[in-house]
C-alpha cells in the first residue's frame, strides 16, 4: 500500500502545483514510484508546469467514465525514472466528480506506487472536498501572508474534520529579507497560529518563474536555494533526519556585514 | 412587585427559547418579538429559534412572516414551535417548522436547561478559522487557542487558556456582567452584551499575559488578570 499525500492551501497561488511537481520529481529522483494526480479539473495546470501538456491524451475523467484505462492515461515522464502525472480534464467541472469516484481512482493506484500526491484546487468546496477525500496525509502550502495564513488556518481544521489528524505545512516564497526589514511575517510568527509541523521553508526564488515557464520542475537540475530546498522536504518526507536551515538574509548590508565581521 | 415580562427570551445550546404570555395580542406579536431581542445582536446569525406559543390560533401566513423577520434581520430559524393549539400545529407544519404541545428534546441537542444553574462547554482544542463555538445557556470554556477568523460565543462567560485572537462575544444575550478572561488577550473584537471593542492598533505581546474584560460604565475595559 502507497502513501496517499494531498498538496492543498485553501487560497490561491501560493505554489500547490509547483510544490507538487518539484516534491513528486525529487521524490522520483530518490528512487520512489510517484504518481502525481491533477485534482484541479477545469482548470489544470499540472501537466503544463511540468512540460507534459502535449503528451496528455486521456484525464481523470476520462477514467472515471470508463472511458479508458487507467494505465493508459497514466503518463511517464522520461526525465526521472519513477516519475508519472495524471492529468485533469480542462473541459470539465469540479462538480462533475463526485468524491467516491475520486476515492476510487486513487485506491487502484495505490498497489502501484510509493506514493500518490494529489494536487488539490483552490478553495474549500467541492473540489477540495474530492482531492481530501482518498488523502491520508497531508502538506499545506502557506506563504508568510496573513491571507494565506488565515485560509490555511481553515483548511487545517477541514483537514482535522476529515481525519487527517497531523497535517505538515511549508513555509513557500519566504524572503528573509523582507523578514529581517519587518515587511514580511517571520517562520515565529506563522508558527505561532498554524501550530503544526512545519515541512520545510522554500526561499523566494526567481527561478521558480522560469522553471513553471519552460514547463522544467526545478530539482531535475536547478542548484538555487529552492531547488535545494524543495530536495530537503523530499528527503524529509521519507524520513530523513534534516534540520531546516536558517536562511541568512540576502540584504546588501547583511553581506557587507557577514564580510566585515569575517563570517560566511 | 414588577409586572411579569410577557416575552421571555431564554438561551438554549444552539439558540433562542422564546415563551409568549397568553396576554399579549397577536397583531402586535411580530413588533414585540423584534423589540424584544434587538438587543441580542449579529452573534446569533444562524441559531435557531424555538417558540412556545402557548393556546394561541396563529395562521401559516403570520408564521411565514416572522420566520421572514427572523431570518432577515437576525439571521435567526425558527426549529420548533410549541403550541396547544391543533390550527397553529397545522400551520406550522404547513412550514416544515416541527410543532407539538411539549418540547422535542432532540432536536435542541443538550436540551433547555432544567436548572437555572448556567453550565459550562469545553472546547478542548484550537478553534481555527472558520470555527464557531456557541453556547447561549452558560460558559465556555477553550483548552487551546482562539485564532483569527474563529468565533466564540456564549451567554455567560468566556474562557481561553490559550491565546485569543479572533472574535469573543461573551453575555450574548444581553447579560453586562459577564467577563472574558485569556491567557493572551489579542481578539480581534471583543463584545460583551451590547458593547464592541476592537483591538488595539499595534503591539503584539506573545506568550503568556493573562487578562480580562468586563463591561464598566457601559465601556470594555481590559485589565491585567491576577485572580477575581
Amino acid at each position: 500500500m502507497g502513501r496517499r499525500i494531498v498538496v492543498t492551501s485553501g487560497k490561491g497561488g501560493v505554489g500547490k502545483t509547483t510544490t507538487a511537481a518539484n516534491l513528486g520529481a525529487a521524490l522520483a529522483v530518490n528512487g520512489k514510484k510517484i504518481v502525481i494526480v491533477d485534482a484541479d479539473i477545469g482548470l489544470r495546470n499540472l501537466d503544463v508546469v511540468m512540460g507534459l501538456e502535449s503528451r496528455v491524451v486521456f484525464t481523470s475523467m476520462d477514467v472515471i467514465e470508463g472511458k479508458c484505462e487507467l494505465n493508459k492515461a497514466i503518463i511517464r515522464d522520461k526525465r526521472a525514472e519513477g516519475l508519472h502525472i495524471l492529468a485533469a480534464a480542462q473541459s470539465r467541472n469540479k462538480s462533475d466528480v463526485r468524491p467516491e469516484q475520486m476515492q476510487k481512482l486513487i485506491r487502484q493506484m495505490d498497489d502501484d506506487f510509493d506514493i500518490t500526491i494529489i494536487d488539490c484546487p483552490a478553495g474549500i468546496e467541492q473540489g477540495f472536498e474530492n482531492a481530501v477525500v482518498a488523502a491520508e496525509e497531508a502538506v499545506v502550502v502557506v506563504t508568510p501572508e496573513v491571507s494565506s495564513i488565515r485560509d490555511a488556518d481553515r483548511v487545517i481544521g477541514l483537514l482535522q474534520a476529515k481525519g487527517i489528524s497531523e497535517p505538515q505545512y511549508i513555509l513557500n516564497r519566504m524572503s528573509q529579507r523582507l523578514v529581517d526589514r519587518g515587511d514580511m511575517l517571520g517562520r515565529e510568527d506563522v508558527q505561532e497560529i498554524l501550530a503544526i509541523p512545519l515541512l520545510g521553508v522554500i526561499p523566494e526564488d526567481s527561478d521558480i518563474v522560469a522553471s513553471s515557464n519552460s514547463g522544467k520542475p526545478l530539482v531535475f537540475d536547478g542548484s538555487g536555494p529552492a531547488a535545494e530546498a524543495f530536495k530537503r522536504v523530499a528527503r524529509r518526507m521519507t524520513g530523513d533526519d534534516i534540520p531546516i536551515p536558517e536562511f541568512r538574509s540576502e540584504g546588501r548590508w547583511s553581506r557587507l556585514w557577514g564580510k566585515l565581521v569575517g563570517a560566511n | 412587585m414588577r409586572a411579569k415580562e410577557p416575552i421571555l427570551v431564554r438561551g438554549y445550546r444552539n439558540g433562542l427559547y422564546i415563551t409568549i404570555d397568553a396576554s399579549l395580542d397577536t397583531d402586535e406579536l411580530p413588533e414585540r418579538i423584534m423589540d424584544r431581542i434587538k438587543n441580542v445582536g449579529p452573534s446569533v446569525r444562524g441559531a435557531s429559534v424555538i417558540l412556545e406559543i402557548g393556546e394561541r390560533t396563529v395562521t401559516d401566513d403570520f408564521l411565514r412572516d416572522l420566520q421572514k423577520r427572523f431570518e432577515r434581520e437576525y439571521g435567526l430559524d425558527i426549529s420548533q414551535v410549541i403550541t396547544g393549539s391543533d390550527r397553529t400545529r397545522v400551520a406550522a407544519e404547513v412550514l416544515r417548522i416541527r410543532a407539538a404541545p411539549t418540547l422535542h428534546r432532540q432536536e435542541v441537542d443538550t436540551g433547555v436547561s432544567d436548572t437555572r444553574d448556567p453550565d459550562t462547554i469545553s472546547v478542548r482544542h484550537t478553534l481555527r478559522s472558520g470555527g464557531v463555538e456557541r453556547h447561549l445557556e452558560g460558559n465556555i470554556l477553550v483548552l487551546g487557542d482562539v485564532n483569527p477568523g474563529a468565533e466564540v460565543v456564549a451567554s455567560g462567560d468566556v474562557i481561553v487558556l490559550g491565546t485569543l485572537r479572533g472574535i469573543v462575544h461573551a453575555g450574548a444575550l444581553g447579560d453586562e456582567s459577564a467577563k472574558v478572561v485569556a491567557l493572551n488577550l489579542q481578539a480581534t473584537q471583543l463584545r460583551i452584551a451590547q458593547c464592541i471593542a476592537r483591538a488595539p492598533e499595534g503591539g503584539r505581546v506573545t506568550g503568556i499575559n493573562p487578562e480580562y474584560a468586563l463591561v464598566e460604565d457601559g465601556q470594555i475595559v481590559v485589565r491585567d488578570f491576577a485572580g477575581f
